[in-house]
């Protein structure tokens, strides 16, 4: 079976599932807008953080350096420290939630598909095809829910960096006096955030498994007797 | 050639069939004759492979059905059997054409060669002017017609079709009867279909009665 064919079965599902699978996008796509929007936010901090800490150190050597560290370093461990103690446990707990959420949704796709999974495996559909389109299904919910993700937090950034602009020039002379003011724009991208959108494309298999069971024959002759 | 050997179905308590045995020879047209819920469609699944048994054996073609691999049960489903479900169980999202070669999807058949077979089929069954268009689009015929072409597109042996006449008026259902009796003919594949539309016995070689779980052979002309 081609990709491309592949895609047309898996596809199906999500056409004839076009509200409960919009909705699982959007929810998934929700929870992981906000956790993206804290850490691009946080990035963004840090970058005007920086900009300020290292205007500081190479203009105004007086100000900085008087416990023996940079400003610069100064910055870079507070965010750190943050970092660690809030986006990752935030990442993980998200990736479950939505693991879970995928899988509700797919139990609740195969509960209902019953004559699809007939018809497809009266077919001639074998067991691994079956599996690869609702994989593929899965798949195409969480690429629409990364690309649904990064428009919510680029949106809450955005609107963050509006809401906050004076606080934050106030906040960075207050934190580095004799400074000029430099934009405080939310928003940065790092690895971080990479890695969270990657590891949206993780729950489709994670969210696959825990109804891995639904595509066997046994189940498939109990859904008959049931129809 | 079809065997069914001492075949009991049950769920749970309810006894569905019990000891049926029957012979179905190659190249017949064999009527499934009974009321709603006699077990028609149940005798359908078992030979059909979509079920097993309680207990007994069936053998299409030498292969008892029951104890099939999952590479045998694949290569059934391809070669050996084609289904045509009632109500004519057609995906809505996709055209005529695409519902007719998706056997040939899962099959691996090359697109030029399952769209071929498929316009050759489609061209036997009157259909060829409607491949383009979604199951909503064309009449209860035209749909059904398209679900036997999706039957045949592997060159099965055996046909089995549940009630392929319910939803269609008397004109077209006489014509998806002749149909199929004349793929019988022309293809010499087994035909074995479950009606309660009186016109199947005109082309019945073979009719056999399901009541109270039990099977008995009748002439056709007399149902």
């Amino acid at each position: 079976m081609r990709l491309r064919e592949l895609y047309r079965l898996s596809h199906r599902e999500f056409t004839a599932y076009r509200t409960r699978s919009r909705t699982t996008v959007i929810t998934i796509g929700i929870l992981f807008g906000i956790l993206l929007s804290i850490v691009i936010m946080f990035q963004g901090l840090e970058n005007v953080a920086l900009k300020y800490a290292e205007y500081t150190a190479e203009n105004l050597p007086d100000e900085s350096t008087s416990d023996g560290i940079s400003p610069y370093e100064k910055v870079q461990n507070y965010f750190q420290i943050n970092d660690n103690k809030f986006v990752r446990p935030a990442s993980v707990v998200l990736l479950i939630a939505s693991a879970f959420i995928l899988a509700f949704t797919m139990a609740h796709l195969l509960s209902t598909s019953t004559r699809i999974f007939v018809l497809y495996y009266s077919i001639g559909a074998s067991k691994k095809q079956l599996l690869l389109i609702y994989l593929f299904y899965l798949l195409e919910i969480c690429v629409r829910a990364a690309i649904f993700a990064i428009i919510v937090a680029l949106i809450i950034a955005a609107i963050a960096t509006a809401v906050s602009w004076n606080y934050a020039l106030k906040l960075m002379a207050a934190n580095f006096p004799g400074t000029p003011d430099f934009q405080p724009i939310l928003v940065g991208v790092n690895l971080k955030f990479v890695g969270i959108i990657c590891s949206i494309f993780f729950i489709a298999p994670l969210s696959f498994l825990l109804c891995l069971d639904q595509f066997s024959y046994k189940k498939l002759a109990i859904k008959l007797k049931g129809d | 050639m079809i065997y069914l050997n001492n075949i009991t179905k049950q769920y749970g308590d309810k006894v569905i069939l019990q000891n049926v045995n029957l012979e179905i020879p190659a190249g017949s047209f064999t009527i499934l004759r009974g009321e709603s819920g006699a077990g028609k469609s149940t005798l359908l699944n078992l030979i059909g492979g979509l079920e097993s048994p309680t207990s007994g054996q069936i053998i299409v073609d030498g292969k008892d059905v029951g104890k099939l691999t999952a590479k045998e049960r694949i290569n059934f489903y391809r070669h050996e059997v084609g289904i045509i479900f009632q109500g004519s169980y057609l995906q809505p999202e996709f055209t005529l054409m695409e519902n007719i070669t998706l056997p040939g999807v899962f099959a691996g058949m090359d697109e030029k060669a399952r769209v071929a077979k498929a316009e050759e089929l489609a061209k036997m069954l009157g259909i060829s002017e409607n491949l383009n268009f979604l199951p909503k689009e064309v009449s209860g015929g035209q749909a059904e017609r398209a679900c036997i072409a999706r039957a045949l597109l592997l060159s099965p042996k055996i046909i089995l079709a549940d009630e392929p006449t319910s939803n269609l008026d008397e004109a077209n259902a006489r014509t998806v009867l002749e149909i199929l009796n004349s793929v019988r003919n022309q293809l010499g594949v087994t035909i074995i279909i479950a009606s309660h539309s009186r016109d199947v016995r005109e082309f019945a070689t073979q009719a056999i009665m399901i009541q109270n779980g039990i099977v008995t052979n009748e002439t056709p002309r007399t149902l």
